[in-house]
């Protein structure tokens, strides 16, 4: 009998053992595949593509960063491109009239990023919900109005020309030797990284907590205000970390470069994904990062049209992405991914005890 | 162990404790009873630090935490379960757990902690993976309960551990806030149900309208001809 209940345990253990070993020997393979594959894209594809592949890393790294916010503290932020701006106006200027070398200008961007992520954390401690989203969106408009009209230091409506490409090691990025592609590469495996170490950590539990009930996570003791300026300040770093990708990327950039638009997109991703899954970020900017480009080539297979019957493609994309919230929010408001929890449990197949034992 | 002293909270004009003045002492079960709006809830507010106190005084253990946010006083040791059980729905019931431990770094205490509330909540064991808002109401009472046990508090406010559950389910809440006592958690009861409330406490208090109408051994007041009439229903 004895002997029965031991033996019942160690297969049961095994059993437990054999799906996680399972799950990791698929997974890391999967995953290593993946990137293999990733890294040979920009070989076979057209500039074309890559040009849009970049783009999609690049809201990659911002909806990654939006989500320390609006995922996992459970606050929506209007104005993250604001983060964005920042982070693209400081290598500019740092690289340009400070002269500064390419990575230094990076960090201290980055810096600068985390600061103003602090500031926002502070500026919005006390107020929640809606005042919330509109005091995100004036600090947008206050960043974008501080950039447009500081002439002595951003040059004003002007902008800020010539901003010298990103470099390696003195190797500089182009299109063409795939830098800029690498680069974001590295960048949203890096968000993903830092994602995956933050959730797994206590500091991770103690922000979703915050998220799903403050005043129970005060109860566990949890200072709800530290872990509030703890994500915005990463926000803030991971999003300016992508300006300062942007900018060089672009070559040239004004105040016109970051618009509202930008944060709404942003915001659509996560909403469209998933909100607090990092697979919903991932998907969400796959599918609403190409959808200008893919709406221009619906609209021009009918360009044999006289143009004035044609509509444009960049005004018509919010339509879409307000249909895709509405849509979202009547049918699935967790997020294509989102909120799998909501289904019943049930025991992982091999661990039903009617079944198990026998 | 905990002392109230003329204690004042407000909600804007409204004037929702007045003058109230409460002890609990080392190894109780004291409780509070009253009818709705009679300012229970807003007491342990104001104990935990989540509502200001506008005068009086608040000791823990000799000490004001009166001022304090609550962050500090639960690491004190003072743990609440708040009303309406808010257990976080979407994390499971081990993670839920993990969080009450929050403020303690030893792993083989915190060990100790889940053994302790697996063993009074058998059934939080074995629902261990599923998510917290999938379990029955009782259960995530349970859970409330047990996720403030973590802490491994030294006084445990309880807000209403009956509301809303089964005659059978609300008996063995009860007991199980007496075996908490045995294993000596100081326990302050916020309950309507007053006759449960009143059988397991040491000492009661009668809260009306903000005022501490009376306050006796819980014997004699569940022999009280006013808390009979007005609630114990007789
Ligand atoms: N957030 C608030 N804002 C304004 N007034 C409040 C607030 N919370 C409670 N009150 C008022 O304070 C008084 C005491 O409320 P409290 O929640 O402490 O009552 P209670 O005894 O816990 O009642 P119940 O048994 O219904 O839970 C009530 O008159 C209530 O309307
Ligand atoms: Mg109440």
């Amino acid at each position: 009998m004895k002997n029965r209940k031991e033996k019942n345990r160690t297969e049961n253990v095994s059993v437990r053992l054999g799906m996680l070993f399972r799950k990791k020997k698929a997974a890391v393979p999967a995953f290593l595949l993946l990137i293999v594959l990733l890294c040979l894209l920009p070989q076979v594809t057209s500039l074309y593509i890559q040009r849009n592949l970049i783009m999609v890393g690049f809201y990659m790294v911002l909806g990654f960063s939006l989500n320390f916010v609006t995922g996992y503290i459970g606050e929506v932020s209007l104005g993250h491109a604001a983060f964005y701006a920042i982070g693209a106006f400081s290598v500019s200027l740092l690289t340009t009239d400070a002269g500064m070398g390419y990575w230094p200008a990076v960090v201290l961007s980055v810096l600068l990023c985390g600061l103003f992520g602090l500031l926002l954390a502070f500026a919005t401690m006390r107020v929640s919900g809606t005042y919330l989203a509109i005091l995100t969106l004036a600090f947008f408009y206050l960043v974008m109005n501080i950039i447009q009209n500081w002439e002595g230091l951003t040059h004003g409506v002007v902008g800020i020309y010539d901003i010298p490409a990103a470099n390696i090691f003195g190797f500089a990025f182009t299109m063409k030797n795939g830098g800029y592609y690498y680069c974001i590469l590295a960048y949203v495996l890096f968000s993903i990284l830092i994602t995956r170490l933050l959730i797994g950590s206590r500091f991770g539990r103690a922000m979703k907590a915050v998220r799903e009930d403050p005043l129970a996570a005060t109860m566990a003791g949890i200072n709800n205000q530290t872990f509030r300026v703890i994500a915005y300040v990463l926000a803030g770093m991971l999003a300016g970390l992508a300006g300062t990708l942007y900018a060089p990327f672009c070559g040239y950039i004004n105040y016109l470069t970051f618009t509202y638009n930008m944060c709404l997109m942003i915001l659509v991703i996560i909403i469209t994904g998933g909100r607090g899954t990092m697979k919903g970020v991932i998907v969400g900017s796959l599918i609403i990062a190409p959808l200008g480009e893919v709406l221009r080539g619906l609209i021009s297979l009918f360009d044999s049209l006289p143009a004035e019957y044609l509509p444009d493609p960049e005004q018509w994309r919010f339509v879409i992405y307000g249909l895709i919230m509405v849509v979202m929010m009547r049918l699935r408001p967790q997020g294509i991914l989102g909120g799998k929890s909501r289904l019943d449990y049930r025991m992982p197949a091999g661990l039903d005890k009617k079944e198990g034992n026998g | 162990m905990l002392e109230l002293q003329n204690v004042n909270t407000f909600y804007g004009s409204i004037h929702a404790l007045k003058d109230e003045s409460i002890t609990v002492k080392e190894g109780e079960i004291v409780t509070l009873i009253g009818s709705n709006g009679a300012g229970k809830t807003t007491t342990l507010s104001s104990i935990i630090g989540t509502k200001r106190i506008k005068s009086g005084s608040i000791k823990f253990m000799g000490e004001e935490i009166s001022g304090r946010s609550p962050h500090e006083i639960v690491k004190r040791g003072i743990a609440l379960s708040p009303e309406g059980r808010l257990v976080f729905p979407d994390l499971s019931v081990e993670e839920n757990l993990r969080i009450g431990a929050y403020l303690r770094k030893d792993k083989s205490e915190i060990r100790k902690s889940y053994e302790r509330v697996y063993g009074l909540f058998p059934r939080l064991a074995e629902r261990k993976g599923q998510p917290a808002g999938t379990l029955s109401g009782g259960e995530q009472q349970m859970l409330a309960i047990g996720r403030a046990m973590m802490n491994d508090p030294k006084l445990l406010m309880l807000d209403e551990p009956s509301l809303g559950l089964a005659p059978n389910l609300v008996i063995m809440i009860f007991e199980l806030i007496r075996e908490i006592r045995k294993s000596g958690v100081t326990i302050l009861l916020i309950e309507q149900n007053a006759n449960m409330a009143l059988h397991i406490a040491d000492r009661g208090y009668v809260l009306e309208t903000g005022y501490v109408k009376l306050s006796d051994s819980a014997a004699n007041l569940s022999k009280n001809d006013a808390v009979r009439k007005a609630y114990l229903g007789g």
